[in-house]
């Protein structure tokens, strides 16, 4: 273990202890566990002194002991204790079903090479103008991206960029443009659709749990339009910043697509799927239900096998659950509440409230996984929203919205999401370069989502 | 055994043929028996069962014998008065064992088989001259067997010593032959080796006038680059240089040790970099410290001229090891002498053996006592064949490891010079120690490993032609030892 | 802090050593380059990994040493638990087809190089070896991406989603 390991750990265990020595005013017993519950983890999160995964099944263990009615402590009449398997049950909430669909389809994708056959079929359009394959890169990024985890996507679309760089000259700034602009469409297109990437089922999560019913098309029709013009505004960017001296680069992409049986089975599968939750609205099946369509269909054509169900990304599920598990005890021992009540929100307008929130998220989340900075966050945000103070039942599915958006614009470091951390592993990209634009686009994407809380969204809800 | 006419029969059958010709007549039957026949008729053939016996009295009979594989008669015997012919085959009661045939007009008694025994009911003298002239036969016979076989003993005789005059003629031949090709591959390298040394020689000459060259102008270039001009710091540099031109190499274990060493005075430097600080001399390592105190960023200059320095010694001594080796491989072959037999110091082939077998001896331990030693007129190439068959076969037997230890000295009394090359390995078996010059010896399990040799045997065949020894014996403390005398 | 795989590269003449050593330099700066000039040098290297908290990624052999030859310590690295991974590569001006063969055979060779060697065919193979070697063996292959084969070893991480979402 490192020296910082073990200041994260004496922490994690003070901030553990801490709620359980004092006492304050006006919070239940149970809100004080929940408290050192929350300080535990976020520490451990922040130092992770153990996985992040492995914290999150940590909290849902220390919930079920200590803050569930089967647990080994005897609350007050003040705290009314939710059965255990309220707690375990995240760990197959729909929106993780949703999630364990996603991955089932994307994981499938990349055994029959759907991805990179995709990516072939969609370059194609762009041209070889060094500018026009840097937005097909992005594009293509983007919409995969949608649909599959960032990093997986990053690391397909760096197999693809590998070539095209070493046809590249090695002074040409389009090289550091083209790196970078592969790991920022990753991070940007992971918002579009609620499988994107994992902050967003943290939000969503919280959101069901107050009553609100996510659809997939919905969250597009919220979330989409912000990424298609970070993307748009990302690759002006990267032009400005890193303009090709090339005029022209050959993309040589050769492959073709697999046409056995279970091949076929999986396009068909990915086809439907994709469909199915676009078009939420239209049949009204939940996403999540959807979201059983692949992984039956694949496993029972033996499509996907028990040697790549072994392989799926779990840890990102728990890593989830214990998220939405945080902020369920938050909410349920007036912990949240108290916290919200603890703080004069009033003397703040509305908009300033939400530009702290996204600030707060983007810059948390710069250094902490995205997926911890919403689960630290969004319990606050979601009692603030139902407290009332920052009005209606429409700011509770904004304040999600913003806190889920701001962590994913979060690219300004290599540590800051793994697609970052591949790009600059490269050797092209300089973690310099990175800060540079990584900020810009963090900033204004901020703004936007500002804007959007001020003129976009409270004209669909 | 008593016979009626004595013992003169044996001399003169004619006269028992006679007698009966007289007492047949006497008896009336001789019309009977007799039986004419002319010049070149064939009484009976090979093969034949005889139903008579014949009695010659007048002419000559030849017989003759089929030889199986040609089928062609060759004469047997031939048989004058007084021969009973078909006597073996009467005798035994078998198919007549060759062919008779007359060589002029002959005259015969024919007695039919079945009448033999009944002769004496004729004349009570007949059956006794009958027997009489039988015996008088076989022993003509006898006779002449035996006459044959010592013919045929001595023809054979003959025959052999005409085989193993061949035989030597062709081991000669062989060896001649052997020898005039060995001469021949000789002669062959010596011309290859002519052509490669002077195309090596060539470049490996302008690659060192071209470092002698890089090397000043490196320096002026240096000087002129430094825009600072600080003369302490240039000639410092310069003896980084120089230092690192006399950097030997030392072991990976010591490289090491000293690699850490060094990591604790330059906590900063990247391994690389310490690596070629290990290989420099204290004192040296010290001034460096000292120097990079006082200027940080100089030190890189100074490694580098230690590198510089390393890399043209490195050069240089690749060029030297280039040029040694081609200058041994042309003494060794004497590919530049026209004469094959010259004055020379035999030391200076076994040092060019030894360094053109390098390759094989290199991890030996090797003890060399060579003291000076008068000049032979001697054929160089082949004595160093000589020299290279031995170690070879050393080499060969020792592996990877094992001791070569190779002396030469002179004995005044005798007027001759003597080599001796004895390995650590494990000794030649008692019984090979005369059989390892024989040319077809090998202990090898496949082919000859080096091209040139054919093994001890040619090098025995060059120690003779040099009117010398060769020996092969087993040291008292294990390994063989070979020893070669020339005279001066 | 001390790289945590090594390249051993084992030579005899110090000439050559010097010379493969400085053709696999770009690798240095990621991995630790050990060199030993015989046989029982570099066992006792392999020996000391454990100390060292380091693994042999990729040996660079010759064949000829003085005492146990290159093909030898390669079959003793097959057999040892800590080497068995290790990617070898003999490097050789003479070693015999049954040799060769036997190096195959016992010991896993991976490459044969013929001496003299091209700088740039030794660079590649360091290169694709010590990718293999990574892919198998490393947790996370990010920090090699810059010097190995980069697209394969990010289409590994496709294929076994090695680094996920956070």
């Amino acid at each position: 273990m490192t020296r910082t390991k073990w200041i994260g750990l004496f922490l994690g265990i003070a901030g553990f202890l801490l709620p359980l020595l004092l006492s304050f005013p006006g919070l239940t017993t149970a809100g004080h566990i929940a408290m050192g519950i929350f300080l535990l983890a976020a520490v451990f999160w922040m130092f992770e002194v153990i996985p992040i995964y492995s914290t999150s099944l940590l909290v849902i263990f220390l919930q079920v002991t200590l803050l569930s009615r089967e647990g080994f402590l005897s609350h007050g009449s003040d705290y009314s204790p939710a059965p255990y398997t309220d707690f375990i049950s995240t760990l197959a909430d729909p929106i993780i079903i949703l999630f364990l669909g996603g991955f089932v389809l994307a994981d499938a994708a990349v055994k029959y090479n759907f991805d990179k056959n995709m990516t072939r079929i969609l370059l194609r359009p762009f041209g070889s103008d060094p500018k026009y394959i840097i937005l097909g890169l992005m594009s293509v990024t983007a919409i995969l991206s949608a649909f599959m985890s960032n990093t997986a996507t990053t690391a397909m679309m760096i197999t693809v960029l590998i070539p095209i760089l070493a046809r590249t000259d090695i002074n040409d700034p389009a090289r550091i443009g083209m790196a970078l602009s592969i790991p920022f469409a990753a991070n940007i297109g992971g918002v579009a659709t609620p499988i994107g990437t994992p902050p967003n089922a943290v939000v969503i999560a919280a959101l069901n749990q107050q009553g609100l019913n996510v659809e997939f098309g919905s969250w597009m029709v919220y979330a989409a339009p912000l990424a298609i013009i970070m993307l748009l505004f990302a690759w002006y960017l990267l032009l400005k910043l890193h303009p090709p001296a090339a005029s022209k680069i050959e993309l040589d992409m050769k492959g073709s697509w697999m046409k056995s049986k279970k091949a076929i089975t999986l396009y068909v599968v990915f086809a439907v799927t994709v469909l199915l939750w676009i078009t939420e609205t239209l049949h009204g099946i939940r996403s999540a239900i959807v979201a059983l369509l692949p992984v039956v269909v694949l496993t029972l054509t033996s499509t996907f096998e028990k040697e790549d169900i072994r392989k799926l990304p779990w840890e990102v599920l728990w890593l989830i659950a214990g998220g939405i598990s945080l902020g369920l005890s938050m909410q349920q021992t007036g912990l949240a509440d108290w916290v919200v009540d603890g703080i004069s929100w009033e003397a703040m307008p509305y908009l300033v409230l939400i530009s702290v929130f996204a600030l707060v998220a983007l810059v948390l989340s710069n250094f902490l996984s995205n997926t911890v900075t919403a689960s630290l966050m969004i319990p606050l945000g979601i009692s603030l929203a139902t407290s009332g103070v920052v009005g209606g039942p429409a700011s509770v599915m904004m304040i999600g919205l913003v806190i889920a958006l701001s962590t994913s614009f979060a690219m300004v470091l290599p540590i800051s999401t793994p697609p970052n951390a591949i790009a600059v592993s490269t050797g092209v990209v300089k973690t310099k370069d990175m800060i540079v634009s990584g900020s810009i686009i963090g900033i204004t994407a901020i703004i936007l989502v500002i804007i959007m809380t001020a003129f976009y969204w409270p004209f669909l809800l | 055994m008593k016979f009626k006419l004595g013992t003169q029969w044996l001399d003169d059958r004619t006269a028992v043929t006679r007698l009966m010709h007289r007492v047949l007549d006497e008896t009336g039957q001789a019309n009977r028996y007799l039986f004419e026949l002319g010049a070149d008729v064939t009484l009976f053939r090979e093969g034949e069962k005889l139903n008579n016996i014949y009695i010659l009295i007048d002419g000559s009979v030849q017989l003759w014998k089929r030889k199986p594989y040609n089928e062609v008669d060759y004469p047997v015997i031939r048989l004058d008065e007084g021969a009973l012919i078909g006597i073996i085959a009467f005798t035994t009661g078998m198919e007549s064992l060759t062919s008779a045939k007359t060589l002029e007009p002959c005259r015969f008694f024919r007695i039919p088989k079945e009448d033999v025994d009944h002769l004496a009911d004729l004349h009570p003298k007949l059956s006794g001259y009958l027997d009489e002239l039988i015996l008088a036969n076989l022993l003509e016979r006898f006779r002449q067997t035996i006459i044959l076989q010592m013919k045929l003993d001595s023809a054979n005789s003959k025959l052999q010593d005409e085989r193993n005059e061949l035989k030597q003629a062709y081991a000669d031949l062989q060896k001649a032959q052997k020898q005039l090709v060995h001469q021949e591959k000789m002669a062959t390298l010596g011309q290859l080796v002519a052509g490669f040394a002077h195309e090596v020689n060539n470049p490996t000459a302008a690659l060192m006038r071209s470092i002698d060259n890089l090397e000043s102008h490196l320096q002026r270039f240096m000087k002129e680059a430094i825009t600072e001009q600080d003369p302490e710091w240039l000639s410092a540099g310069r003896l980084f240089f120089e230092r690192g031109k006399k950097a030997g190499y030392s072991d990976t274990r010591t490289i090491r040790e000293r690699t850490e060493i060094a990591a604790e005075h330059f906590p900063d430097e990247k391994k690389p970099r310490l690596r070629l600080i290990a290989r420099m001399p204290d004192d040296l390592i010290e001034m460096l410290v000292r120097q990079s105190r006082a200027h940080p960023d100089h030190l890189h200059y100074f490694l580098d001229q230690f590198e510089f320095g390393m890399m043209f010694q490195n050069i240089e001594s690749s060029g030297e090891r280039i040029s040694g080796l081609v200058r041994s491989l042309k003494s060794y072959s004497r590919s530049d002498s026209e004469e094959r037999i010259e004055e020379i110091d035999i030391r200076e082939g076994i040092h060019d053996t030894l360094q053109l077998t390098s390759n094989r001896i290199k991890f030996y331990d090797l003890y060399l006592d060579l003291p000076e030693i008068p000049m032979i007129r001697a054929d160089s190439a082949g004595l160093n064949l000589v020299w290279t068959n031995i170690i070879l076969n050393a080499a060969d037997v020792m592996g990877k490891q094992g001791s070569l230890d190779i002396r030469c000295g002179f004995n005044s009394d005798e007027k001759i010079i003597w080599v001796t090359i004895q390995d650590s390995g494990p000794g030649i078996p008692e019984e090979n120690l005369t059989k390892i010059f024989e040319p077809s010896f090998t202990t090898k399990q496949t082919g000859v490993k080096f091209g040139l040799g054919l093994g001890l045997s040619i090098s025995k065949d060059i120690v003779e032609n040099h009117n010398g020894t060769i020996i092969a014996e087993n040291a008292r403390d294990g390994g063989a030892r070979f020893t070669v005398t020339l005279p001066v | 802090m001390k790289p945590e795989i090594v390249i051993l590269v084992v030579e005899d003449e110090p000439e050559v050593l010097d010379a493969i050593v400085r053709d696999i330099n770009e690798f240095e700066d990621f991995f630790d380059v050990e060199m030993a000039d015989t046989a029982e040098e570099a066992e006792e290297i392999i020996n000391g990994l454990p100390d060292r908290e380091q693994q042999i990624g990729l040996i660079l052999c010759d064949h000829v040493l003085p005492g146990k030859n290159g093909v030898d310590l390669l079959i003793e690295m097959q057999e040892n638990e800590l080497t068995r991974n290790t990617r070898k590569v003999l490097i050789t001006g003479q070693a015999g087809l049954d040799e060769t063969v036997k190096a195959v055979n016992k010991a896993d060779l991976k490459h044969y190089i013929a001496k003299p060697w091209d700088p740039n065919e030794l660079s590649d193979i360091t290169r694709k070896l010590l990718t293999d070697y990574v892919i198998d063996h490393i947790k996370n292959p990010l920090p090699y991406m810059q010097i190995l084969d980069a697209e394969r070893l990010a289409d590994h991480m496709r294929q076994h989603g090695t680094i996920t979402d956070s």
